[in-house]
């Protein structure tokens, strides 16, 4: 066990003296900030052009308005864009992550040495997997509260309890969600002969489950899940093609399980209290765990097999 | 003579990135990669236009049942070029980063393996091996998209079951011209990185970073930031604003929004990309049915954009490998 | 000595790097038909005066002239003179031996090579491999495509970084047998980097031992063994002379 912690210590402390890690934090750091203000900025126009609209409608002698239709959408409406960020920057941040831990060792020529000490692929996979988890959660950590500050900052709307509740379970479940990336770094990095492969290839199944899948299923466009209005919206198709891929590739489309379970989490109008939402994803809940756990399988097995160290590091 | 003895030498080194290339694994994973996707989208699409029709005939038929009046019910119209926009977006997504692995591949590997070294100590000048290498990756990107192009064309006009037109064969043509000038930008883009970064991977890094914000984030932040995105359905739509005059006429207050909003899209050249090729290509519907020389001079600032971006980054590229010293000892 | 036959000459070169002298006012004239070992232990400036030769690298101040032509102003003219083998070169690993070799003749100018890859194949006797990629290649096989591209064009001075290391018994007798018979037969100038004293004393004409960026030692081999006759090994003398 203390095998471990050593293992996840030295990864973190490695991964903190690199700066293209802070690069990329700082990528995420700024677009979290920019989503909250852009949040903002959409959301009051918005009202503003109803409120012009309101009254154009009654110059012209219209009484009968519905009401503005952004105030039902409830507290974390603003939110909506950080799902994106997760699903998109998150996303590459973690698949670097993963990737790296592992690449630098080969690179360095260390494996070897690392064997012929008295630890198992065990302890080594989960060294890994820790330090990468500790990582994760502090950039979600990091995301979380300047949500949270610039809810403060910008203080239109009041968080309730079961707002806050929700933002919690919506960054515990993108936490997962980056980690399964994080995992998919990690195995091509341990299996992937060529450098740049190994990271090329994590990248193309991102983009797979990102964009293909979801398109697939639906007949939308590749980057319609980009979109976290729309995204809500989307319709199944009535035709056999669909149903069929439906069915068929729904379970895999782990990208489209994690918008639409975010969206229902922010989208707190829905008159569905939160542990029904929980309940009624329960499925997309299960497949991610499965995928972590299928992915850190592979790894396992991966390390075991591949006799790393024989073979040179290239590209 | 010096001439072609110059024009030689370039042709000998794009001739090698060119053969290089095709040679190697993880080109070839990608370009397989991009063109089953493209060929998947457009068969997607074309599902997704025929259970359109199927829902548009049975709505049809539920209404003439009832007697009531069929006005409002506007049938779906077939223009084969609309089938295309998942395609573009892959190619803005996927073709982006073939292009990156071309760029990154293309200077990686001769400071990896040390032939740089090699290539600058032969009569050969720095500039020329630019020119090839440039030139034959820059071919290499023309023949990917070459072919995707025209197995569209192929799959279009099997699935139409229509002729394609001559004005749609030249839109086609030009969505590949400019292509190639939007993929080529991402090659030099990758290639200068990795020029200026001492570690490769790290360059690598950086390069999928600026893809990621160039592609998907910018555009859509545009995208989300759009007021009539904000709800479900519109917000005009909502509140019985139906008239596009009317819906103008309250924007005018809203043109410095609109304004921030447009340029925050201006900055990705991927999103002059798409909106030059959704014209061209009939996706956004105004530009449907409207002549080439309409769309190219209605569309002449994306085009000077995308060239600039493509000039620019190649020349900077073609400045950092003539001039900056890249061996280190 | 008559100038014009010296290959190399070196004057008053001094290379600054990172604020510190890789190379401090070196003098050193090679001339034609040597094979020059540059002896010297890691960091002494070896490779830096290597890539100052091979125009790779632009020092700070003073002046090499390769056949009369400095590397600095004539630096096209050089590379026409010039072969060089750089230490662990890898090569395009999906193409052929065949094909990169027929890549460096031909940005090298060659119109067309393949009579002359056959040639030199069969020179270094290394025939029979041009069809295999040069990624399937041990790191003998390397070093040998290594000095076929170096030697395809015909060069009159050959450079060679440390062309022996990371190579079995076999490939480096190998390898000694290639450059003693471009020497005798094909009157190439050879200056090759090397820490290795056995090779030195194998395929040495004149050595040059080089210390913190200063030529601290030149002679002819000969001369070495004679005027360190009562050391017992190459060995000892260079310690003798390093301290």
């Amino acid at each position: 066990m203390n095998k471990i912690f050593y293992i996840a210590k030295e990864e973190i402390k490695i991964l903190f003296r690199e700066k293209i890690f802070f690069t990329l934090l700082g990528v995420f750091v700024v677009m979290s900030l920019i989503s909250s203000f852009l949040g903002f900025m959409a959301t009051n126009t918005t009202t503003s052009i109803y409120n012009s609209s309101v009254k154009f409608l009654i110059q012209k002698g219209i009484n009968n308005i519905p009401p503005n239709p952004m105030l039902s959408f409830g507290a974390l409406t603003d939110f909506r864009n950080i799902i994106i960020y997760m699903f998109l920057i998150g996303a590459l941040l973690a698949v670097v992550i993963g990737h790296r831990s592992f690449i630098r060792e080969r690179k360095s020529g260390v494996l070897p040495i690392l064997f012929s000490r008295p630890i198992s692929s065990n302890t080594l996979f989960f060294g890994k997997a820790l330090g990468i988890g500790i990582t994760i959660f502090s950039i979600i950590l990091s995301a979380f509260l300047i949500g949270i500050l610039s809810s403060l900052l910008l203080p239109y709307r009041h968080l309730l309890f079961d707002d806050i509740l929700r933002l919690i379970i919506f960054y515990i479940f993108s936490f997962f969600y980056l980690l399964f990336f994080g995992f998919v770094g990690l195995l091509f990095a341990i299996k992937t002969k060529s450098e740049s492969l190994a990271l090329f290839i994590p990248i193309c199944i991102w983009v797979g489950i990102s964009f293909v899948l979801p398109e697939i299923i639906s007949g939308q466009n590749p980057t319609a899940l980009l979109n976290p209005i729309a995204m809500g919206q989307v319709q199944v198709q009535n035709s056999v093609f669909f149903s069929l891929m439906q069915t068929y590739l729904q379970p895999f489309s782990i990208g489209g399980q994690y918008t639409s379970f975010a969206l229902q989490l922010i989208n707190n109008t829905s008159q569905t209290s939160l542990i029904n939402v929980i309940l009624n994803n329960l499925s997309n809940i299960t497949t991610l765990f499965i995928s972590i756990i299928g992915t850190s399988t592979l790894c396992i097995y991966s390390i075991n097999k591949n006799n790393i160290g024989k073979d040179e590091i290239y590209e | 003579m010096k001439f072609m003895n110059n024009v030689y030498q370039v042709i000998t080194v794009a001739k090698k990135e060119y053969i290089d290339a095709l040679k190697n694994r993880v080109f070839i994973i990608f370009v397989s990669f991009l063109l089953i996707l493209t060929f998947v989208s457009i068969i997607v699409s074309s599902f997704d236009f025929q259970a359109k029709v199927i829902s548009y005939q049975t709505a049809l038929a539920e209404l003439q049942a009832s007697h009531q009046i069929i006005q409002n019910l506007t049938a779906p119209e077939f223009y084969p070029l609309q089938l295309l926009r998942g395609t573009i977006e892959y190619i803005e997504i996927i073709g982006a980063i073939l292009a990156i692995v071309l760029g990154y591949l293309s200077i990686a590997k001769e400071k990896g393996n040390n032939t740089l070294q090699l290539l600058f100590t032969r009569p050969i000048s720095k500039i020329k091996l630019f020119f090839g290498k440039f030139l034959g990756n820059v071919l290499l990107l023309t023949s990917v998209s070459g072919f995707m192009f025209f197995g569209i064309y192929l799959i279009i006009s099997l699935i139409g079951k229509t002729v394609i037109t001559n004005i749609e064969i030249e839109k086609i043509f030009l969505s590949f011209i400019f292509s190639i000038i939007y993929l080529s930008t991402f090659f030099s883009i990758s290639a200068l990185l990795a020029l200026i970064f001492k570690s490769l991977s790290n360059s690598l890094i950086l390069s999928f970073v600026i893809w990621i914000v160039f592609v998907l984030v910018i555009p859509q932040i545009g995208d989300t930031l759009d007021p009539d995105n904000q709800v479900p359905g519109g917000l005009f739509n909502k509140i019985g604003i139906t008239q596009k005059s009317d819906q103008l006429t309250i924007l005018k207050d809203f043109s410095s929004y609109e304004k921030a909003r447009d340029s925050l899209e201006q900055s990705s050249f991927t999103k002059h990309y798409e909106r030059l090729i959704f014209a061209l290509l009939g996706i956004k519907d105004m530009y449907n049915g409207k002549t080439i020389n309409f769309i190219i001079n209605d569309k002449n600032s994306d085009i000077l954009w995308l060239v600039s971006a493509m000039i620019l980054s190649s020349t900077l590229t073609s400045i950092i490998f003539t001039k900056k010293k890249l061996i280190n000892k | 000595m008559n100038k014009t036959q010296n290959i190399i000459s070196i004057s008053n070169l001094t290379h600054i790097y990172k604020n510190k002298k890789a190379l401090d006012d070196l003098n050193l004239e090679i001339s034609k038909n040597e094979i020059f070992g540059f002896l010297g232990h890691n960091g002494a400036g070896k490779t830096t005066t290597i890539s100052i030769l091979t125009t790779l690298l632009k020092p700070t101040s003073g002046n090499a002239k390769i056949c009369g032509f400095d590397v600095v102003k004539d630096s096209m003219e050089v590379k026409k003179l010039i072969g060089y083998l750089p230490e662990n070169v890898k090569f395009y690993d999906n193409l052929t031996a065949y094909e990169n070799l027929e890549y460096f003749a031909k940005i090298s100018g060659i119109k067309n090579p393949k009579e002359k890859i056959f040639d030199i194949l069969k020179f270094i006797d290394f025939e029979g491999i041009e069809n295999k990629k040069i990624g399937e290649f041990s790191k003998g096989m390397h070093q040998r495509i290594g000095i076929a591209q170096a030697i395809i064009h015909e060069p009159q001075v050959l450079f060679l970084d440390e062309p022996t290391s990371g190579l079995d018994p076999m490939g480096i007798k190998k390898l000694r047998e290639i450059i003693i018979k471009l020497n005798k037969e094909k009157q190439m100038t050879i200056f090759m980097n090397t820490h290795l004293l056995s090779e030195v004393a194998k395929v040495c004409t004149t050595i040059g031992v080089l210390n913190s960026g200063k030529l601290i030692y030149k002679n002819s081999l000969k001369e070495t063994l004679k005027r360190f006759n009562n050391e017992n090994s190459l060995e000892e003398i260079y310690f003798n002379i390093e301290q």
